[in-house]
């Protein structure tokens, strides 16, 4: 891959770009942060001319390796003014690959209110008038443009709340069955792409060729013996494939750390009612278009994913994952699979991030805006949203924004983006990552889930304050590594406990660039990604006071085990403190 | 004997089929059960299970269940995104 596309918005012009040899080995987040720091004034409104849309797919993206088809989207947050990174998968990376995409561009700023798409073919780039489209929710969007550009193009929108530049709104990518449920969700990039007058960028890969590989044999010998590790480690070859991310839902709910009614407890006793186990059970017996087994992106093996059907066996939403089952189900006690699949189904469709979606909406029942256990009273405070009245746009902006303006003090944020499904007080790894990650509160940043609860990697006591600080550091310094290899992040499950897996990534990014890239060389990438999102965080104005978690985690006990959090300023600032 | 709560999950389900995951099956037990012996009883092999969870903390095989004890037996899992 050597093109990169720069789409000046203020002028209307595509230009393509050589891509400077040293960003030759970078792609996917190594690509997206660098361009940021490089391109990007740390101190610019996110919303405004200065900041800039970057898309990249991964460094193996587009080639036979398994799990390949993740993308990076990169920016300045609107949420929390931090650099941002958000991964992805869906169908668009491997086609941007295939066409010789090594990134996307967008910057400026338009000077009028009209919409448009930027067409990417083998052959370039154009912008095309999207009027049409303003308005429409992504399902709605990729439908459309799989009319108009071929069935199976890769589609990346915006919807509604993108379009009004909330800070909440994401970026959907399709699935292979043009399901608009796969996000680059978190941090507001949806929001960064609306103040571009973006609505779409459809990815056409037709005549493409293959993507080059130095070295064919030697790219084969290895990627077989990688998809070999997924098959047989159990969590990727068994657990996932046959019960999806929610698989977790029970083992955290046993653990104490499921955060429920707005991080009040850790457990919550409707949790089996949506539960991986009840995903699975209900896509199977409710049968139509459900799919308990399913793949976001083709040449994955994992097969997490699922698409989950209504109770007349129509596709509802896909997929219905872990994050989601708790936000919109959990943390607001709604204990009722269909209802938290409503609401998915209602944030894809207006294109905000789930995960804070739910715990704005918690905040909203803090409020007494809606009620914890009543499905119905958050569903309408959700479709305020897609109806862009006031109280939809406070809805879209967040959880520290709806807190602020409606006096609540029990906001669960970090750098002003929202903790995910893990409550830190009982299981602290986390909560380390989610002080410390460069991208605010965030569980795949540095997920010591792995360590703390299911025994992956190791074995740390998620009560206790041992461990952790190294465990998330080296979490986010491997993670960062992945998100720039175009891998899914559940290969990291698998090479945690079975080394060959991490030597056969090595090996596959040596055979298809021509260069040797051992497994310490993977360490190093990934603490590289991480000191350049720390410059830019400094120079945005952040420091080590911005990297602690709310107060009343500290100031009070999570049940059922009733300990707070208590690792202290001076040990979270050890995690970046030698990098 | 002693009463507990017990739960299998994910893809141990299969051995306790009648499983109401809400509330979970109460077992007498006799004095002195390891974990590892409660597996034998329910008929679920012990190289299929990875995490044992009583009371809502990790456990070991050789953990002696107590009174009221919630154990919670998984396969290796993991997702969480």
């Amino acid at each position: 891959m050597d093109r990169i596309i720069r789409v000046d918005m203020t002028t209307l012009k595509v230009k393509e770009e050589k891509c400077p040899a040293k960003y030759a080995m970078l792609g996917g987040r190594s690509l997206t942060s660098q361009i940021v720091l490089d391109e990007i004034q740390a101190t610019c409104n996110p919303l405004g001319p200065l900041n800039k849309l970057i898309a990249a797919p991964g460094v193996l993206s587009g080639t036979s390796a398994a799990c390949s088809g993740r993308m990076s989207f990169g920016g300045k947050s609107p949420l929390t003014g931090t650099i941002k990174e958000s991964n992805v998968g869906g169908i668009a990376s491997q086609k941007l690959a295939k066409n010789n995409v090594k990134a996307i561009i967008i910057e400026g700023e338009p000077k009028d209110n009209k919409w448009h798409l930027l067409k990417v073919t083998k052959d370039g780039a154009e912008l095309v008038s999207a009027d049409d489209l303003a308005g429409l929710g992504t399902y709605a969007t990729v439908d459309k443009l799989w009319n108009k550009y071929g069935k199976g193009v890769g589609v990346i929108s915006i919807g509604p709340a993108g379009e009004e530049r909330m800070a909440n709104a994401g970026i959907s990518v399709c699935d292979p069955e043009g399901g608009s449920g796969r996000f680059a969700g978190r941090g507001g990039l949806g929001a960064v792409m609306g103040s571009k007058k973006i609505k779409a960028i459809v990815v056409d890969d037709a005549g493409a060729g293959k993507v080059p590989i130095k070295d064919e044999e030697k790219f084969k010998a290895a990627a077989k013996i990688f998809s070999q590790v997924l098959l047989k480690h159990p969590v990727t070859g068994e657990a996932l494939p046959n019960y999806g991310t929610a698989v977790l839902v029970n083992i955290l709910n046993e653990a104490g750390g499921f955060p429920t009614r707005n991080f009040r407890n850790g457990r919550f006793a409707g949790a089996a009612g949506i539960s991986g186990e009840k995903i699975a059970e209900e896509c199977k017996s409710r049968g139509g278009e459900g799919k308990a087994v399913h793949v976001c992106h083709p040449g994955c093996v994992i097969r997490c994913s699922n698409i989950f059907p209504d109770k007349n066996g129509k596709a509802l939403c896909a997929p219905v994952e872990y994050e989601t089952a708790w936000s919109l189900g959990g943390n607001l006690e709604v204990g009722d699979i269909d209802s938290v699949a409503i609401m998915n189904r209602i944030c894809n469709d207006v294109g905000i991030d789930t995960i804070e979606a739910g715990v704005t909406l918690a905040v909203a029942a803090e409020a007494g805006l809606a009620k914890f256990g009543d499905a119905a009273s958050f569903i309408k405070v959700l479709e305020e949203v897609g109806k862009k009245t006031p109280l939809g746009r406070i809805v879209g902006q967040g959880a520290a924004a709806l807190g602020k303006i409606y006096g609540i003090t029990r906001v669960p944020v970090v750098k002003g983006q929202a903790l995910p499904a893990y409550d830190p007080r009982t299981v602290k790894g986390i909560g380390v990552t989610y002080a410390t990650s460069t991208m605010g509160a965030d569980h795949t940043a540095g997920y010591s889930v792995c360590q703390n609860i299911l025994k992956v990697g190791g074995d740390i006591d998620p009560l206790k304050k041992d461990g952790q600080v190294d465990c998330s550091r080296d979490m986010q310094v491997a993670t960062a590594a992945v998100d720039a290899t175009g891998l899914c992040l559940f290969v990291a499950i698998a090479c945690l406990d079975m080394p060959e897996g991490l030597q056969a990534i090595a090996d596959m990014i040596s055979a298809q660039y021509g260069i040797t890239f051992t497994v310490p060389d993977i360490i190093e990438l990934g603490k590289s990604i991480i000191r350049v999102e720390l410059k830019f965080n400094e120079a945005a104005g952040f420091n080590k006071n911005d990297d602690r978690l709310p107060e009343f985690f500290d100031l009070e006990t999570c049940p059922p085990h009733n300990i707070n959090f208590g690792i202290t300023p001076a040990e979270l600032d050890q995690v970046w403190a030698k990098l | 004997m002693q009463k507990i709560e017990v739960r299998a999950y994910a893809t141990l389900l299969k051995y306790m089929p009648d499983l109401d995951l809400a509330k979970g099956k109460m077992i007498d037990i006799e004095d002195n059960t390891s974990i590892e012996s409660l597996l034998k009883l329910l008929g679920i092999p012990k190289e299929e299970t990875k995490i044992i969870i009583v009371n809502g903390v990790h456990a070991e095989l050789d953990y002696i269940v107590k009174e009221n004890d919630r154990v919670a037996i998984f396969p290796p899992v993991a997702g969480g995104y």
